[in-house]
């Protein structure tokens, strides 16, 4: 009976984990100048892929072409996609060659210093990306690159039995 | 007489000349705010000989570090605890629950406000970088307070405190933070213009004084720089140059503070780039500047020889250009310069090349040299495959050469091999396998000649768990884009990060 205190711990502790949760809010620079916080890049109806990357990280790069293609292949998809760039100041020059190299051309905000990422993920590592469902909660989260990503974020979306997802 | 940070805190916020009458419209502005709450745990559990003496009985340590966090509209706040035990190593380590960071955050549209730990960087590092680095167990704050002011046409910042390093870091190698036993105060900031939408020009300013424990103050610096960072100035040209000059005095016995020769750090990057070709320039200029709390660019490959980043002057060239819409890449490096504490030159050419087969298969090989004539050379390759075996499950195979001798003009040459291979199996998303040996026949055989070890991986959204057993034999680790010599490990860890 000693334990039964520890035990709720327990269940409350990782039944937490379980449970939506606001994504945090930020703002910060595009690449560009121009400034965008989480509230802007989440429109009304439609859900937000937040994928943290950097110049150096390959499976990153594969990552973004995934999603970014797989959108682009569907405008209907009520899903929107922000990259937010993590390389430091050692390799800040190399986020507009890569970008310009493979072709990208969706939004990427500048982070730095991690100030945006921290919020998301202590530990750091990459590629490492979080849907954002259409109240603002974060629905899912993917550490690593997960092939069957968009797979994921369709069925957490409850898009898999639509017509869109046949389009995908 | 000790500094007291707080005054100092309280100076560089009010010397931000900002008017406070309108965070509360920015306050109202915001839509209904809701309250949301995080959770992160990271672990180490690790069982390690000594590096620097293996005949000694391995060691049990627990690093530990929770970070609670609560938002509330545009506040936030968050506090990390650490803890580092050693049950059969060194009882005076040890460190119980102890408060590393502690952060309160207020981010409106145009203002920002922090107090408590923040992280602080001017330009490209060069001048200032308090940052964090985990898998090298580094987290550099300033205590103290910072406050931004940004709308379209200018940023302004300001800040100032004191240094605070992680006091129980969690990681495997943490780095030296070398603050033991003082107190380094710093306070700057920032004004940036926005010319137009591709053209931000900046300048920077800190001061930094050291104080040795129970000591006067026996270090001041005063940096002072400015930055042009500029994108598409022609279609697919974007560069970056910036300068900066530190004054710097130290006292010396007797003799009170002395006025020591005045420090250059400079920095230019110039690239183009289209859907085939990625070219770039780079450059950097550093004189007599040596700072504890910078992180500039270093422009070496993930070889890391060079350690000196106070006084060399370099240059690099690179182009890579993709072939069969980017299944072929083939590209190159040459890094040339001067580093003027080795008293010696620098070369270091590399090439390499990326190959895609389908859909399944990739490799990637890269070989280089670098040598500094008459000092050291060093060469280096390696063979990347990755083959895809079925959804969501691959094989990777990576193979490494390196021989580095020393001291080319020394009667008795200091020579190191390794050679290294790994390999990796991933059975979906959440496991992965992994494998290694290395193969160091100059090493002295009370240092090992042969190194085994496995990894095991697991990771989930909220989750990531690690576990290793077996030997490194240390030298250049990567991480976050950055790269460190490290000591060789013996032993087994588990770690762990939840994040909820």
């Amino acid at each position: 009976m000693a334990n039964k205190p520890f035990f709720l711990f327990l269940i409350l502790f990782f039944g937490m984990g379980a449970l939506a949760k606001p994504a945090p809010q930020f703002q910060g620079e595009l690449l560009g100048g121009k400034r965008i916080s989480l509230k802007q890049s989440l429109k009304p109806g439609r859900s937000l892929i937040l994928c943290f990357w950097a110049t150096w990280c390959a499976p990153c790069l594969q990552e973004l072409k995934e999603v970014s293609s797989r959108l682009k292949s569907n405008p209907s998809l009520p899903v929107d996609m922000l990259a937010i760039n993590v390389d430091t100041a050692e390799t800040a020059s190399d986020i507009a060659p890569t970008l310009k190299l493979y072709g990208f051309d969706f939004p990427v905000v500048l982070d730095p210093k991690h100030e945006i990422f921290s919020k998301y993920q202590n530990s750091k590592s990459l590629p490492f990306s979080a849907l954002v469902n259409t109240k603002g909660e974060i629905a899912k989260t993917f550490s690593g690159f997960h092939e069957q990503m968009f797979d994921e974020v369709k069925k957490e979306l409850g898009l898999e039995s639509s017509s869109i997802e046949n389009k995908i | 007489m000790k500094i007291k940070f707080k005054h100092l805190a309280l100076v560089a916020l009010g010397s931000a000349s900002l008017s406070w009458s309108d965070i509360p419209s920015l306050i109202e502005e915001s839509p209904s705010p809701s309250f949301s709450w995080s959770f992160s745990d990271h672990n180490i559990f690790t069982n390690a000989k000594d590096p620097g003496d293996p005949s000694l009985p391995a060691t049990n340590t627990l690093a530990h570090q929770t970070t609670l966090g609560g938002e509330y509209g545009p506040v936030s706040a968050s506090v990390a605890f650490s803890t580092k035990l050693s049950p059969n190593g060194a009882p005076e380590l040890n460190r119980n629950f102890i408060v590393d960071k502690k952060t309160l955050t207020g981010d409106w549209e145009n203002w920002e406000l922090k107090l408590g730990d923040t992280h602080q960087e001017l330009g490209r590092g060069i001048a200032l970088s308090l940052f964090s680095n985990p898998a090298f167990g580094v987290d550099n704050t300033l205590e103290g307070g910072a406050v931004k002011y940004r709308n379209s046409y200018l940023e302004m910042a300001t800040f100032g405190g004191r240094v605070n390093v992680l006091k129980a870091p969690v990681a495997i190698n943490p780095v030296d933070t070398l603050m033991e036993g003082r107190q380094v105060v710093i306070a700057g900031g920032s004004i940036t213009g926005n010319l137009s939408s591709d053209v931000k020009l900046t300048a920077h300013y800190h001061t930094t004084s050291n104080q040795p424990e129970g000591k006067a103050v026996n270090k001041r610096y005063q940096t002072v720089g400015a930055s042009l960072d500029f994108r598409n100035i022609i279609s697919g040209l974007d560069g970056y140059l910036e300068s900066n000059v530190m004054d710097w005095e130290a006292s010396s016995y007797g003799k009170g503070m002395q006025q020591k020769p005045r420090a250059y750090g400079n920095f230019a990057s110039l690239s183009y780039s289209d859907l085939l070709l990625k070219t770039k320039i780079e450059a950097k200029d550093y004189r007599s500047f040596v700072y504890d709390f910078q992180r500039p660019p270093t422009l070496e490959e993930e070889i890391v020889l060079a350690t000196n980043n106070s006084d060399v002057t370099a240059a690099r060239f690179s182009a890579e250009r993709r072939f069969a819409e980017g299944a072929v890449a083939i590209g190159a490096t040459y890094l040339t310069g001067e580093d003027r504490e080795a008293k010696a030159n620098i070369h270091h050419p590399v090439a390499y090349s990326k190959l895609k087969l389908g859909s399944g298969v990739e490799f990637e090989i890269k070989g280089g040299y670098r040598w500094m004539p008459l000092k050291n050379n060093l060469a280096h390759g390696s063979l990347k495959t990755k083959v895809k075996t079925g959804k969501g499950q691959y094989l990777e195979l990576e193979l490494r050469k390196q021989n580095l001798n020393q001291a080319i003009s020394s009667p008795l040459p200091i020579q190191e091999e390794r050679n290294a291979a790994h390999a990796t199996y991933t059975f979906s998303e959440k496991f992965s396998l992994g494998v290694g040996y290395e193969f160091m026949p100059t090493n002295l055989a009370e240092l090992g000649n042969h190194f085994v070890n496995g990894t095991a991986t697991y990771k989930t959204g909220v989750l990531t768990a690690r576990g290793f057993i077996g030997q490194t034999s240390g030298g250049t680790q990567c991480a976050s884009g950055v790269c460190r010599q490290v000591p060789p490990y013996t032993g087994a860890y588990l770690e762990t990060a939840v994040a909820f």
